[in-house]
């Protein structure tokens, strides 16, 4: 497997490298974008100097409530959704046209409301989260393979039975598709709301450094955020591994 | 039908009538939520002499340019890379470290290369609506069912063709789900690229709006920014339903 990965991070190497020349040869101008070497030493000293470490905190904070209390909102309501249709059909308006409402509009109405600190923040994050959870989940509910189904309710499951035992394990697949999704749309979502309003953690700190040409600063920002979500996602793949391993097995045996 | 839908509808007008009643009631602050008659009638004015309409044509250009780019790039790629493991590796690296980047953080770099005219503004709803497409495309190209692919083998399908007759028709369902999860986020970030570096546009707007307290102006904004996703939302549908046609018939024929 590591091997097979190798022309891959050779790649990364070589962009890395063309990057680091190009700015030293001033083929690339410094000022927008400084050599990858500025940028890893700007950012261990803001590591060491922990000012980069607390902003982290603080986003950490607001991005795992808002994305739990948003994935655990959409779960809910998208199987509720997808299971029964008369609940879908009456939420149906409100739910569509709230649901493109981009979440970046709710910010100036979070602001009167919440005011600017951590409340704020959770609100838009777990906005912004519930709607690729909730799709995917009703998606997935509604797309229980009708055979499963048929079959579970001839061996005289009961319709919890059959929520339980057939919806539940074979919409997994989709929710974890939704939930994957969110985890990005949290980060980025929380990074906006600070950027726009709180002006703390670390889209604060990328669109501070970046408003007072602390460049280099401001790609360790970036860097920082870009870790994070990697970090997480990589948590995410192994939750999401073990969960769903089942599935292998399933598809291998052609069902 | 109609009356499902009309149960919906319903729905919202309750809602819209408590909000109405609970501002007039001064239940809570009529400055910060003022009555949605109000509203109304600032959307009305605002529409008729044109200023919203104009706003939104300017963001929904941006918005459009960028997701189509990303649908032209992105799904191509996302094939490729779902085939064939050499491009998978190669790749994957190298866009694991671009993907945790969240859209936002990206803005500040993007003004600086390319200022805060349009391009900016594409480019980043561009970087935003490639993700969600690709990670669709491939997960959806890989969890073609295999019987299908040795089906298809076995009546000596050439490669060429075993992509466009079978892998790509079955991978469609996955593929536009992720064109829809896109969707609102190439909004999104219209929006937020609008606030942080734009003179024109809703999303900027909005904010002006909020910041000169004109706040039944910035609800009729956002009013706006709600049709117009609702719309746009309801066209993917009806696009997506003569898509994926087949797909209704296939899976109730019980496959």
């Amino acid at each position: 497997m590591a091997k097979s990965r190798l022309s891959g991070f050779m790649l990364v190497a070589l962009v890395l490298g063309f990057w680091e020349i190009g700015c030293r040869t001033d083929w690339i101008d410094s000022n927008f974008l400084p050599p990858v070497s500025l940028i890893s030493l700007t950012l261990m000293q803001l590591v060491v100097s922990l000012e980069i470490v607390q902003q982290f905190l603080i986003t950490l904070k607001r991005v795992v409530a808002g994305y739990l209390l948003g994935a655990s909102i959409g779960y809910v309501l998208g199987f509720a959704c997808g299971y029964l249709p008369r609940v879908y059909h009456l939420l149906e308006v409100t739910v569509e046209w709230l649901r493109p409402m981009p979440s970046v509009a709710l910010i100036p109405i979070g602001i009167l409301l919440l005011g600017l600190g951590d409340p704020l923040n959770i609100f838009i994050i777990a906005w912004a989260c519930s709607w690729p959870v909730f799709i995917n989940t009703m998606d997935g509910v509604r797309s229980t393979d009708q055979v499963l189904l048929n079959t579970g309710r001839t061996f005289g499951f009961s319709s919890w039975a059959v929520v339980r035992k057939i919806i539940v394990p074979s919409s997994l697949p989709y929710v974890f598709s939704g939930l994957r999704i969110s985890l990005g749309i949290a980060i980025a979502v929380g990074v906006i709301a600070e950027m726009v309003a709180s002006g703390t953690g670390l889209g604060g700190f990328i669109l501070n450094t970046s408003l007072s040409f602390r460049v280099p600063e401001m790609y360790a920002g970036i860097f920082t955020v870009g870790l994070f979500g990697y970090a997480l996602n990589k948590l995410f793949l192994l939750v999401e591994g073990k969960s769903l391993r089942w599935q292998k097995g399933f598809l291998a045996q052609g069902k | 039908m109609i009356l499902r839908r009309s149960e919906g509808f319903l729905f919202f007008l309750t809602l819209a009538f408590f909000w109405e009643l609970v501002s007039r009631a001064q239940l809570i602050s009529p400055l910060y939520f003022p009555p949605v008659s109000k509203i109304t009638v600032a959307f009305y004015h605002l529409t008729i002499n044109g200023v919203l309409p104009g706003e939104v044509l300017k963001s929904f250009t941006r918005m459009a340019g960028g997701y189509a780019l990303a649908i032209i790039v992105t799904i191509p790629l996302g094939v490729l890379m779902g085939i064939s493991r050499f491009w998978y590796n190669f790749l994957e690296p190298l866009l694991e470290l671009l993907r945790p980047i969240p859209p936002p953080a990206i803005v500040p770099v993007a003004m600086l290369f390319l200022g805060i005219g349009n391009a900016m503004k594409i480019f980043v709803v561009f970087f935003a609506c490639s993700f969600p497409i690709l990670i669709n495309t491939i997960d959806g190209v890989r969890s073609v069912h295999p019987v299908l692919i040795d089906t298809a083998r076995s009546f000596g399908l050439s490669r060429y063709r075993l992509v466009r007759k079978v892998i790509l028709p079955a991978a469609t369902p996955q593929i536009m789900s992720g064109l829809r999860t896109s969707l609102p986020i190439s909004l999104i970030v219209t929006i937020l690229a609008e606030m942080i570096g734009s003179v024109d546009g809703i999303g900027h707007y909005i904010l002006k709006m909020q910041r000169s307290f004109d706040i039944p102006e910035m609800y009729a904004g956002i009013v706006m920014l709600g049709i117009v996703g609702y719309w746009l939302n309801r066209f993917f549908l009806k696009l997506d339903r003569s898509i994926l046609a087949w797909h209704a018939g296939w899976k109730s024929a019980g496959k």
